[in-house]
């Protein structure tokens, strides 16, 4: 095996969680208010309920595979031909959305605190640790998720708490005003920005040592992330009313902003940035190994943590050239992204196990 | 070997991080704490209280102002603040701004455009105060020197702060509330006006301070009434606190009400809390009012027995009475005079009723003009201070 | 011309770091793609840094997926 490394349950849990937050605890809320308006929460709840059920769908796959990761089954389940170009493609998948994650805290940080830094320090910078991570390996990895969890819990109650005075329950007024459909605008994006992006995490199953409770494992990681995204956003709507959560490119750091406690505990928003990059941080480096990782299987290597430098040079270059401007990057993701996401991550999963099932049926017979 | 790498990566990563790009020193930063922005001409005038360090931390005055003013002026606010460098030794940081003052003239005009600035810079947050300079400039209220309070952008920030949880009539608005405002179809702006006593001139000279009448004083006074961004006039001081009791936003104040008898107590307002409800009935809309306060005596200064309860409910309903009318006051004045909604009774229909909303929105401020708006008032006395019976009373003629 | 350099000198960087223990195991498959995917980081990237006009490929995502969110944006307007 290219991997030898295995994680705990509770590691994979974890990794799902900070991945399912990931990039959403950013953008997610400006887009959910311009789509969903005041019921951007019932659109998450909604969002991230299907999300939760496309969990099935991915545990389903991996449970009919076991011990071996997605690139590698493509192979057995449609052949070799087809089984490398489905493969080849879930690469491309794989490489895009880390590009784009590097992207969005690059922007993140040009937009917010250092807009002289040219992007591509900024870039470097990121990837110099995400690369250190991959070399590593895995366990590495999931050890460093968990130690960051119990920072991350006790920053989310703390950040609920102390805004918890400053929200205005009118906010959320009026509920259903628009019918389903605003609702199901919004449910697109917030499901496609956390839960279904973790098909990568078909690559990382294999190596569970307790392949047998996948299922629960994988659930209540998506399960956890799902409720701080929706907590999240149910906050920014009660606390910046609907108008300031849309406009607002960057709505959870303009909450930060806002925790004011007894005129002492003011301005900690930077806290809040640093959070992000933790999650952020997982997203890239999951994706990013899922496609190292998968190159390797796919070419029969032997190790695949040398290739994480020079692949790195190209998530660098792909990054830069991923698009000119944030403009156009929002539009991409609004317009186009969620069927992107959908394709890889519901669509063929579905695929796969139909044709599983076709065989299985040819077969019999 | 492990160690040496790792010693040769630690040094090198030294020369990564130890220069942040974009680092700013602290003595390369020009600390606004205070803003105007005016009209000149077609350009914005704007002007920045600036704070001097070696005034404010040292132990022993110089004898030099612990504030300067630079102003610049520019077809925007941005290009305006820009220019300034052509004064200021160092680049003006807007981080730790306490009050924005809007120019009367300019607020005439429409602030939108000097506010965009605000939104979107990085630098700016939402948590100073706004507030609209009556009968003068902006960079003439930022000129004027304050005792108590070393830095007279501060002075205006706890003196709007407090003066609104100790008086009502004025009203701390930040800049996210303004822009929701703005933005808000059911509601028109509302901001707290600032005058000067004295001639402002005088006021910048140190020496303002050190007499003890000061005579150069900023003062805050009733509330500006906008048309979406453009001001159209002033409320008076009752109107000033109806529309704060209608906004929920009155924490304590002094309510005088005329005794059963003749002559008048004074109430000490300690909770008070408003619910707005509207509903449409008949396809008319109209709006429900409900105060609820608990109040103290606080001063008496009529013949009254306090020791009866049937005096304690007669001044409950004074009470009542007084608050009522002045809603209704502060209500009927913005409707004749101004016909905006600055109220908010349309984002109220606008949540209960979404639907008739939606057909009513174009025209809400004729609406408004005519809406029948219902005030409740219910207060209760709880305390009547230190001593029984006014000693007022036992003064033998 | 500072920046082209640079780029070279990182990828030299590299190969320093991973090439002499994968020559040392005769690793060949895995210094083939080491190198395709090396050439290919640092020639893009040079080809950044002299300004060539480098396409996004979400153009590619946006004229694949053009027709289904038209259709399903539409349904949901």
């Amino acid at each position: 095996m290219l991997e030898n490394g295995k994680i705990s349950l509770r590691q994979f849990a974890i990794l799902v969680t900070l991945f399912t937050v990931g990039d959403a605890i950013l953008v997610l809320p400006s887009v959910m208010a311009s789509q969903a308006k005041e019921d951007a929460w019932i659109a998450a709840i909604v969002g991230e309920g299907f999300g939760l059920l496309v969990i099935f769908l991915f545990t389903a796959v991996a449970r009919l595979n076991p011990g071996m990761t997605l690139v590698e089954y493509n192979k057995k389940i449609l052949g070799t031909t087809l089984g490398t170009l489905l493969s080849l493609l879930f690469l491309v998948y794989f490489l895009t959305c880390a590009a784009a994650n590097i992207r969005e805290i690059g922007d993140f940080m040009a937009t917010q605190s250092m807009p002289e830094t040219p992007n591509q320090a900024i870039y470097i910078m990121f990837l110099f640790v995400v690369v250190m991570g991959i070399r590593r390996g895995l366990e590495v990895i999931a050890r460093a998720g968990e130690m960051f969890f119990p920072g991350f819990i006790l920053f989310v109650i703390l950040f609920i708490l102390f805004l918890l005075p400053q929200i205005h329950p009118e906010n959320i007024q009026p509920v259903l005003a628009e019918g389903m459909k605003p609702i199901l605008k919004g449910a697109m994006a917030s499901s496609t920005y956390s839960s279904v992006q973790l098909v990568a995490f078909l690559m990382i199953i294999p190596y569970v040592n307790q392949p047998k409770h996948i299922l629960k494992s994988f659930m209540s990681g998506t399960f956890l992330g799902s409720i701080f995204l929706i907590l999240l956003i149910l906050l920014t709507i009660l606390v910046l009313g609907v108008d300031g959560t849309a406009n607002n490119t960057y709505p959870s750091y303009a909450l930060a902003k806002k925790i004011n406690i007894g005129k002492f505990l003011e301005r900690i928003e930077a806290i809040l940035a640093l959070m992000w990059f933790v999650t952020i941080f997982f997203k890239i480096t999951i994706f990013f190994y899922s496609f190292i990782l998968g190159l390797s299987q796919l070419l029969n290597l032997k190790e695949y943590k040398v290739l994480a430098l020079p692949s790195a040079m190209l998530l660098m270059v792909f990054t830069i050239v991923l698009a000119p401007n944030t403009t156009f990057y929002h539009n991409v993701i609004t317009w186009y992204w969620p069927f992107f996401d959908g394709t890889f991550n519901v669509l063929f999963p579905l695929l796969l196990l139909s044709v599983y099932g076709l065989r299985k049926m040819v077969f019999k017979q | 070997m492990v160690r040496k790498r790792l010693m040769i990566v630690l040094f090198c990563i030294q020369f990564i991080v130890t220069g942040c790009w974009n680092r700013r020193e602290l003595n390369d930063l020009a600390i606004a704490v205070g803003m105007g922005i005016d009209k000149q001409g077609e350009q914005f005038k704007v002007s920045v209280q600036v704070v001097v360090p070696a005034e404010i931390a040292a132990k022993k005055s110089r004898g030099a102002s612990p504030v300067i003013l630079y102003s610049g002026v520019g077809d925007s606010v941005f290009e305006a603040i820009r220019k300034m460098t052509t004064e200021s030794p160092r680049k003006i940081y807007i981080s730790h701004l306490r009050i924005l003052v809007l120019g009367e003239a300019l607020a005439r005009e429409g602030i939108a455009k000097s506010l965009d600035f605000l939104a979107r810079d990085n630098e700016a947050r939402s948590d100073f105060y706004i507030a609209v300079s009556k009968e003068s400039k902006a960079e003439d209220i930022l000129k004027v020197l304050t005792a108590l309070d070393d830095i007279p952008a501060n002075m205006l920030f706890t003196a709007l702060e407090t003066s609104q949880k100790a008086w009502a009539p004025t009203l701390s608005v930040t800049l996210d509330e303004l822009i929701a405002d703005l933005t808000s179809e059911g509601k028109n702006p509302v901001l707290a006006g600032i005058t000067v006593h004295g001639n402002p001139e005088e006021g910048s000279a140190n020496n303002s301070v050190q007499k003890v009448d000061t005579p150069v004083r900023l003062q805050y006074t009733t509330l500006a009434v906008f048309r979406k961004d453009k001001l159209i006039g002033w409320l008076n001081e009752k109107e000033s606190k109806g529309y704060n009791y209608i906004r929920d936003k009155v924490k304590s104040t002094a309510a005088v009400i005329p005794c059963p008898s003749g002559g008048k107590a004074t109430l000490e307002i300690i909770r008070t809390k408003t619910k707005v409800k509207g509903r449409i009935i008949q396809g008319k809309p109209r709006i429900d009012i409900n105060l609820r306060s608990e109040v103290n005596v606080d001063e008496v200064g009529c013949q009254i027995d306090l020791t009866k309860t049937k005096t304690i409910s007669q001044l409950e309903s004074l009470g009542e009475e007084t608050m009522k009318k002045l809603i209704h006051e502060a209500v009927h004045t913005v409707q004749q005079k101004y016909k905006v909604d600055i109220f908010g009774f349309g984002e109220v229909i606008r949540r209960s009723n979404p639907k008739a909303w939606k057909k009513m929105k174009q025209d809400w401020d004729q609406y408004f003009t005519n809406l029948d708006v219902n005030v409740k008032a219910d207060t209760s006395i709880r305390q009547i201070g230190t001593v029984g019976n006014s000693f007022l009373e036992r003064i033998k003629e | 011309m500072w920046a082209v350099a640079g780029i070279l000198a990182i990828a030299i960087v590299i190969i320093l770091i991973e090439v002499p223990r994968l020559l040392q195991r005769k690793m060949h498959k895995e210094l083939w793609v080491f190198f395709t995917l090396l050439a290919a980081g640092t020639g893009l990237s040079i080809a950044l840094e002299l300004h060539w006009n480098i396409p996004s490929p979400l153009y590619l995502m946006i004229a694949i997926y053009k027709p289904i969110s038209t259709l399903i944006y539409g349904l949901l307007k």
